[in-house]
């Protein structure tokens, strides 16, 4: 049986493995996709994933029941991003910052086309924002949390989730000032 | 309220009910089309699709660390029900019964083959016949029990292939299918890890099947059926043996861990490629893929995607 890297020697016991499928099964996207945003990277958003939700059950006895799983999820899912850009000193496996492409000429701005080629350009601009600013906008923008919330998982206060907020934000518009 | 005041507020996104602010948009179009852009940013970041390898990523997951821990029971009860079951938890579900159904196969197959084949097939290209003997080489050498077996084996027809790989002029793609069985057959002479070998295997299924897409594309209904063959028992009697006691093994490195990873991922791709080539393939064609698939019709192909 294949042992959880960041658990040697721990094999999952039927219930952490019980408790994990649950959790892969209604989370799995949720997570992968936010790590998918923060890395720009499909590989690194697979193994930071899978740490995740290792992680995850390592300490689901210190989750409380009837509480936001997903939350609680979202921000193992950040912290661990963050934790890996702190750490890092040698060339990330985040793209190098890539062109923000004009918007089509010959597209009407509501019209699907116009709609694929915005998303695309933003998500590459997303990767030209600083990380944490970068991750205070999707848990904003994607899962709806409040800056409370948002504080309460990185650990800082409402007024500087506020702020690294306003940054994302700021800085998006100037890089995306053809499309909007 | 100024333009600094209200584009602050507006980019921190937290906009509380102000009458100031509305007062003040009303009269800038300046901050209005600041107002409109970041509602449009905001739609366009809300409406990000899931990348498409996110369900393959799971999917590998839920393999590696057997979340479903009644697989069998589970997957028996979901496919009874109706339900959709992706083709590695059809080809977990059904793992012992395609290994034996493959085995008792090979026979059958041989036979009616040769009943079909006209006289031209058996006067097949000699290049093609040396790969299939190539082919049943590295069976042999994984079934053999023991370190002895192996030796003999490899030594009873290692040189011969050699001379005739180098007097016989190959196509290129041939050419590197043959390349890979000859050393695939001296990494399981002197190779007991189970996932060495599973890469081997998996790296010669990998090119039969690149074969086996471009006999379809070229509507080569016999080499279909060949490569087929092939496949079936580089899948029976290799892969899919060797993945299983790969899983099984205790202890692993991090590195092993992730090694396994990959292999069990690309297994999964492999099925699918499978899968797509059988869509595209004569009728007489599908029916020996799909033996390999271990299925009795065509699935669709949603209920293999994830």
């Amino acid at each position: 049986m294949i042992q959880p890297p960041s658990c040697p020697g721990a094999p999952l016991d039927p219930a952490a493995r019980a408790t994990l499928a649950t959790w892969v099964n209604d989370y799995w996207d949720g997570v992968y996709g936010l790590l998918y945003r923060l890395t720009g990277n499909q590989q690194e958003a697979e193994d930071l994933t899978q740490d995740v939700f290792l992680r995850a059950v390592q300490r689901r006895d210190s989750f409380v029941a009837g509480t936001n799983v997903r939350a609680w999820l979202m921000r193992i899912a950040t912290n661990a991003f963050l934790d890996t850009r702190r750490r890092k000193k040698v060339a990330r496996a985040t793209p190098l910052a890539e062109e923000i492409h004009l918007p089509p000429t010959n597209e009407m701005a509501g019209g699907a086309l116009y709609q694929q080629e915005l998303g695309a350009a933003l998500a590459a601009a997303l990767l030209q924002v600083p990380e944490p600013c970068r991750a205070v906008f999707l848990l904003r923008t994607r899962e709806d949390l409040s800056f409370r919330e948002i504080a309460h998982m990185l650990g800082g206060t409402e007024e500087n989730a506020r702020w690294h907020m306003l940054q994302a934000r700021r800085r998006l518009m100037e890089l995306m000032k053809g499309w909007l | 309220m100024n333009c600094q005041q209200a584009q602050d507020l507006l980019l921190t996104g937290d906009v509380p009910q102000s009458t100031a602010l509305a007062a003040h948009l009303d009269g800038c179009a300046a901050c209005r089309r600041t107002a409109a852009g970041l509602a449009m940013m905001d739609g366009a970041a809300r409406a990000w699709p899931l990348p498409p390898q996110a369900g393959l990523a799971k999917a590998r997951f839920v393999a590696q660390y057997q979340l479903a821990p009644d697989a069998p029971a589970v997957l028996s009860a979901r496919a009874k029900s109706g339900a959709k079951i992706n083709i590695y938890d059809r080809w977990r579900l059904h793992r012992w019964r395609n290994l034996a159904l493959a085995a008792s196969l090979l026979i059958c197959m041989g036979l009616a083959l040769w009943a079909l084949t006209t006289g031209d097939e058996h006067q097949a290209v000699a290049s093609e016949a040396l790969v299939d003997r190539m082919v049943d080489w590295n069976v042999q050498l994984a079934q053999a029990q023991t370190p002895q077996q192996r030796e003999q084996i490899f030594a009873g027809h290692a040189t011969a292939f050699a001379q005739e790989l180098a007097q016989k002029p190959l196509a290129a793609d041939e050419q590197a299918l043959a390349q890979k069985l000859a050393s695939a057959g001296s990494v399981l002479k002197t190779n007991d890890d189970p996932l060495t070998e599973a890469e081997s295997f998996t790296d010669i299924a990998d090119l039969l099947l690149q074969r086996m897409n471009g006999a379809t594309l070229r509507g080569d209904t016999k080499l279909v059926r060949r490569l087929s063959r092939n496949y079936a028992l580089i899948s029976a009697h290799g892969l899919n043996s060797r993945l299983a006691g790969a899983q099984k093994l205790h202890g692993l490195s991090l590195e092993r861990q992730r090694h396994l990873k990959d292999l069990l991922g690309r297994n999964v791709q492999l099925q699918e490629r499978l899968t797509d080539i059988l869509e595209k393939s004569p009728a007489a064609s599908q029916r020996e893929i799909l033996r390999e698939l271990g299925l009795t019709k065509m699935p669709h192909k949603h209920a293999v995607s994830r």
